[in-house]
């Protein structure tokens, strides 16, 4: 169990049993039984003639495979823990491409971007600067940390 | 898949009942190479079911296997029971047999469009979670024995139904681990490094 995620299973769940599901994967009619989940009596409890047992066993299995389709679904998209795969593959492809140097090279420009970005490093003391201009060296920066915020999210 | 069953069977649970990874007496005799197959199964479903039981297993015990499938089944198994209790009600699980033929039931009908994924996988074990937890709730209470006889229908729906759907999607440990197993911190990190890089590149050609 220590390699649980306990945060990310929550969420996963929330979204697996209220959220709308896509394609056509999932169980055919699973839709039409999430509404009436929610806290709402079908009929009264101990209600167990056979129609109502066959009636709550096909709910049931449509609402696993429903969950089980949509569990799926999700791990099978890319996700960000898969990015290292997608990073090193890349990294591998231009290393047998143009070697140690061309790894390097390949870095370089996101190092120099990152650099150039850094808008108070072109900044002298006391230099006025338009508000255009601010705006424009900043935009990258607040995208960088919303996209560094996303990345929290997700990755927890 | 070999190395795996020996090693998972040779002591991840220490009852005094039964050996682990023994199926129950009421299992039917299984051919050599899917008999292994089957125990390996039921033992991720007897460890499992001790997990929902909350019986303390001892020894280092579980594979990572059987690690990934508790966690992610009792979030589905804690969700069911949650969202579900209305249905669930309607269950009257009164003995080992009712118990089977509801799972059975219920399964069948999940699988009958001809869906087969490791979601759904997870689900049956999640029902049979489900569905222990019903029977422990009845007046008649359930002998030491009644988690291994779940574990022996669960073992048996999945092995003649998903028997071969396993195999040939890389098995317990190169199939469904691979998938559901959380990935390193730190090849995350790389990874992420590695699309900020990109993305700052990007950017770089409009600023």
């Amino acid at each position: 169990m220590s390699e649980a995620r306990p945060v990310t299973r929550d969420l996963l769940m929330e979204t697996l049993l209220y959220e709308p599901l896509p394609g056509p994967l999932l169980a055919t009619g699973a839709l039409a039984v999430m509404h009436p989940f929610r806290g709402e009596d079908l009929s009264p409890p101990g209600d167990t003639d056979l129609v109502g047992c066959l009636e709550g066993s096909s709910l049931m299995a449509l609402r696993l495979a429903c969950i089980g389709d949509e569990m799926d679904l999700r791990l099978r998209a890319p996700r960000l823990a898969q990015l290292p795969g997608r990073a090193v593959h890349s990294l591998a492809i231009t290393y047998s491409q143009m070697g140690l140097w061309g790894v390097l090279r390949s870095l370089t420009p996101g190092l120099t971007s990152l650099r150039d970005m850094w808008p108070w490093g072109h900044l002298a003391p006391h230099a006025w600067v338009s508000p255009g201009w601010a705006c424009r060296q900043l935009l990258p920066v607040v995208l960088l940390v919303l996209l560094l915020g996303i990345l929290r999210l997700l990755l927890q | 898949m070999g190395h795996i069953l020996l090693s998972s069977a040779a002591g991840c649970l220490h009852l005094p009942a039964q050996a682990p990874g023994k199926p129950a007496p009421s299992c039917p005799p299984q051919p050599k190479m899917i008999d292994m197959e089957f125990r390996y199964t039921q033992t991720l479903a007897q460890e499992y079911l001790l997990h929902v039981l909350q019986v303390p297993q001892r020894g280092t015990g579980h594979s990572k296997t059987s690690r990934v499938l508790q966690d992610m089944a009792f979030s589905i198994q804690e969700e069911v029971e949650k969202s579900l209790k209305p249905c669930l009600d309607r269950f009257d699980v009164v003995s080992i047999d009712a118990a089977r033929m509801i799972f059975n039931q219920v399964m069948e009908k999940e699988f009958e469009d001809g869906i087969i994924n490791w979601g759904r996988i997870v689900t049956i074990f999640a029902f049979g979670g489900v569905i222990l937890k019903k029977l422990s709730r009845e007046p008649i209470a359930p002998d030491g024995n009644t988690y291994k006889e779940i574990s022996c229908f669960v073992a048996e729906f999945i092995m003649n139904h998903m028997g071969d759907w396993i195999r040939q999607n890389g098995g317990w440990e190169n199939g469904f681990v691979r998938k559901f197993e959380p990935k390193s911190g730190w090849l995350t990190f790389v990874g992420v490094m590695g699309q900020i890089f990109e993305m700052l590149s990007l950017l770089k050609q409009f600023y």
